[in-house]
C-alpha cells in the first residue's frame, strides 16, 4: 500500500507545481507587450497648447498662424517610455519627433512651423516604441 | 575527355557531310590519276596550298602571297598542259567509273582483249595498227582519225581492222577501255637503219614512238609477227602473256596476280584514309580557327516570365552580340541563327539587372561568343495588385478669421484600387480634388472627386468619388506651450 502512495504523491506534487508556473509564466510573457505600449487615449491638431491641453483643435491650418501642434494623451502609462510623432507631406516623411512618456499618464506634443513650400495635404502617424501606428491625423496646411 | 565529347558535340550534319564529300572527290582524284604525270602535279599542289596556309598562319606575308600566286596559276597551267590526259581519263570512263570504279580493272580487261586479239589477227594474218598513248600530246604527230569511242571487245578490232573495213590501213587510237579513234595517220619515220623488210605499218610505228612516249602494237600482214615500238625500240612478243606485260608496263600497271590485288586494294584503303584524315585536317583548319569576328544585333527574348508579371521597362531591347569563329563558317552565319533568351523565372519584381552570360547566348555551331555589348540589362518586372488606400480631404483657401475647420470625415473613408504593384508601394493615401474653404462657415457636407495618380484606376464596383462631412467652430484664443506631463 505505501509502494502505490508514494508514486501517487509523486504525480499530484507534479502536477500542482505545473498548475501554479502557468499563470506566472503567463505574467512574465504578457506584462513587457503591456508595459511598453502606452495607451494612446487622446491626440489631436491643435493651433496651440495651453496649460498643457490643445486650443483650437482644427484640421486646417493656414499658413500665416506660424505653427501647427500635435497633442496626444496616453492614459494609463506604465512604464517610462517613447512614442514617435512622424509628420508626412505628401506620404513623404520630412520630420520625426521621439517623445518621452511616464507613468502613470503622460502627455506630450510636436510642432511644424509653417512655410509656403508646405502647403498641400498633410498626415502625422503616432507610433510606440516598436513602431506600430497608434494613429493617424490628417490634416492641411493651406495659405 | 570533355573537350573531345564538346568537339565532337558541335560538330554539325553539314560538317559530316562536308568533310564526307570532299573525302571521296579527293579518293576518286587519286584514284582516276594516279600513276599520271596530273596526279604527281595536284600531290606538288597540295603540298604548295600546304606552305601557304602555314606561312600565313606564322605570319609570312610575302612567301604566303607568292605560294598563292603560284598555286593559283599552277592550277592554271596543270589544265592547259594536262588537258589531253584529263579528257582522256573523262571521256574514256563512263559516269560510273568516274564516281565508283577502280580504273585498274578496266585496264587489266582491255589489256587482256587486246593482246588476245592482237595475236589473234597474227594468226590469221590481218595488219593492224594499235597506238597506246602515253603522257605526251599525240594530237601534233597524228592527221586525220575518225572518232570512235568504242568500247574495247575482240570482235569490234577484228572488225576495225578487217580487210574490208574502210578505216582498216589506219592506226587505231586506245585510251584505257576505249578505242578512240580509227583509220589515223602516223608519221613515218625517216630513219635509215630499219630492216628493209619493214613496210608501211612499221615505218608509222617507229616515227611515233620516236616522236612520242606512245606505244604502237604492229600487226604483220605478211608474216604475222607482232611488234611493239616505243622510243624507236622495236619488241617482238610471241606470246600473248609477253604482249600482256609490255602493255602492262606501258600503262603503269603491274603483272595483276591475286598479292597485287590485295596490294592495290590496301592501297585503295590506305587512300581513302589519308584523304579522310587530309581533309579532317584542312576543314578543322578552316572552321576551327578564330580569325574572323563578326557582330550581329540581337532582339533579347524573355523566358520563363511568370503568369500575370509584366515587363515594364528594360533599359535595352536589343544587344550586339560579337561572335569569332573561321571566317568560312561566319560568313555562313544568319542573324536568326544567334539569339539572346534571358531566364524571368526567378528574377523578382522590381528593378533588376541581369547579366548576360554566355549559356544565355545561342550560336550555331562552329562558332565562339566574344562579348554582348551592354553586357547587362536593367529589366522592371511588375504585375498588377489591388490595394485598399485611405482617401484624404486636400483643403484650399482659408476660412474666416473667427472660425476653425475642427474635423472632417469622409464618406468611403477607404478606396480599394488596382494597379502596378510598384506604383502601388509608393502610394499610401489618395487625395480629393482641391476642396475650397471659401464661402464655408457652418457645418455641412459635400460631393467630391477623388485624384487617382496615373495608372491606378478604383476596383470594380468602387467609386471615384467621396462625401466629406465636416464641422465648423468658433476659434479661441491661442498660444503656444511648452512640454507637458
Amino acid at each position: 500500500m505505501k509502494s502505490i502512495i508514494t508514486p501517487l504523491k509523486t504525480v499530484l506534487l507534479f502536477v500542482a507545481l505545473v498548475s501554479l508556473s502557468i499563470p506566472v509564466m503567463s505574467q512574465q510573457e504578457a506584462t513587457p507587450g503591456k508595459a511598453a505600449s502606452p495607451i494612446l487615449k487622446k491626440a489631436v491638431m491643435c493651433e496651440g497648447i495651453q496649460d498643457g491641453l490643445p486650443v483650437n483643435q482644427t484640421i486646417v491650418f493656414d499658413v500665416s498662424k506660424g505653427s501647427a501642434y500635435c497633442w496626444s494623451g496616453f492614459d494609463p502609462v506604465e512604464v517610462d517610455g517613447v512614442i514617435f510623432h512622424q509628420w508626412y507631406r505628401n506620404g513623404e516623411l520630412t520630420s520625426s519627433f521621439k517623445l518621452a512618456v511616464h507613468p502613470p499618464r503622460w502627455a506630450n506634443q510636436s510642432s511644424l512651423r509653417l512655410r509656403q513650400a508646405d502647403v498641400g495635404p498633410w498626415s502625422l502617424n503616432i507610433t510606440n516604441e516598436t513602431g506600430d501606428i497608434l494613429k493617424t491625423l490628417r490634416f492641411s496646411i493651406t495659405e | 575527355m570533355d573537350s573531345i565529347y564538346i568537339f565532337f558535340s558541335s560538330l554539325r550534319w553539314q560538317d559530316i557531310l562536308d568533310i564526307c564529300i570532299n573525302s571521296y572527290i579527293l579518293f576518286r582524284l587519286y584514284a582516276l590519276f594516279r600513276g599520271t604525270a596530273t596526279f604527281r602535279v595536284l600531290v606538288g599542289l597540295g603540298f604548295l596550298w600546304f606552305f601557304q596556309r602555314l606561312s600565313l598562319s606564322i605570319g609570312l606575308i610575302v612567301t604566303s602571297w607568292a605560294i598563292q600566286g603560284i598555286t593559283a596559276a599552277g592550277a592554271i597551267i596543270i589544265i592547259v598542259i594536262f588537258r589531253n590526259e584529263i579528257r582522256t581519263v573523262f571521256q574514256t570512263k563512263n559516269m560510273r567509273a568516274i564516281l565508283w570504279g577502280l580504273p585498274q580493272k578496266i585496264h587489266k580487261a582491255s589489256i587482256e582483249v587486246l593482246s588476245d586479239v592482237i595475236f589473234d589477227l597474227a594468226e590469221t594474218r590481218v595488219g593492224a595498227l594499235l597506238v597506246y598513248p602515253g603522257k605526251d600530246d599525240l594530237d601534233e604527230h597524228i592527221r586525220n582519225g575518225i572518232p570512235w569511242h568504242g568500247q574495247v571487245s575482240k570482235e569490234m578490232i577484228k572488225s576495225i581492222f578487217w580487210n574490208g573495213n574502210p578505216v582498216h590501213d589506219g592506226a587505231a587510237i586506245v585510251e584505257g577501255d576505249r578505242v578512240s579513234k580509227v583509220a589515223c595517220i602516223l608519221p613515218l619515220s625517216l630513219r635509215d637503219d630499219l630492216p628493209a623488210a619493214f613496210g608501211t605499218r612499221h615505218r608509222a610505228a617507229s616515227g611515233l614512238s620516236e616522236k612520242s612516249d606512245a606505244l604502237v602494237v604492229v600487226v604483220s600482214e605478211e608474216r604475222g609477227r607482232v611488234a611493239t615500238a616505243k622510243g624507236g625500240v622495236f619488241s617482238y612478243p610471241k606470246t600473248r602473256a609477253e604482249l600482256r606485260i609490255i602493255l602492262e608496263d606501258h600503262v603503269g600497271r603491274k603483272t595483276f596476280n591475286a598479292k597485287a590485288e590485295k596490294n592495290e586494294r590496301l592501297e585503295m584503303i590506305t587512300a581513302a584514309c589519308l584523304s579522310f584524315l587530309l581533309i579532317f585536317v584542312v576543314w578543322f583548319g578552316f572552321t576551327r580557327s578564330l580569325d574572323t569576328l563578326v557582330s550581329f544585333e540581337v532582339p533579347i527574348q524573355y523566358t520563363g516570365r511568370v503568369p500575370g508579371v509584366d515587363i515594364v521597362g528594360s533599359s535595352d531591347d536589343v544587344v550586339r552580340v560579337h561572335i569569332i569563329g573561321a571566317g568560312a563558317l561566319i560568313r555562313s552565319v544568319r542573324a536568326d541563327q544567334v539569339a539572346v533568351n534571358l531566364d524571368l523565372g526567378t528574377v523578382p519584381l522590381g528593378v533588376n539587372t541581369l547579366r548576360i552570360l554566355p549559356n544565355d547566348v545561342s550560336l550555331p555551331p562552329g562558332v565562339a561568343l566574344n562579348r554582348v555589348t551592354p553586357s547587362e540589362i536593367v529589366v522592371t518586372l511588375d504585375k498588377y495588385d489591388i490595394k485598399t488606400l485611405p482617401v484624404q480631404a486636400d483643403w484650399t483657401g482659408k476660412l474666416p478669421d473667427n472660425l476653425l475647420l475642427a474635423e472632417a470625415s469622409l464618406d468611403p473613408s477607404q478606396i480599394q484600387v488596382t494597379g502596378r504593384s510598384l506604383l502601388l508601394n509608393d502610394i499610401g493615401t489618395l487625395y480629393t480634388e482641391k476642396i475650397p474653404l471659401l464661402g464655408i462657415d457652418k457645418n455641412g457636407k459635400m460631393s467630391i472627386g477623388i485624384v487617382f495618380p496615373d495608372k491606378i484606376k478604383p476596383s470594380p464596383g468602387q467609386k471615384d468619388r467621396v462625401t466629406v462631412i465636416y464641422k465648423v467652430k468658433t476659434r479661441e484664443k491661442a498660444s503656444p506651450a511648452p512640454s507637458g506631463g
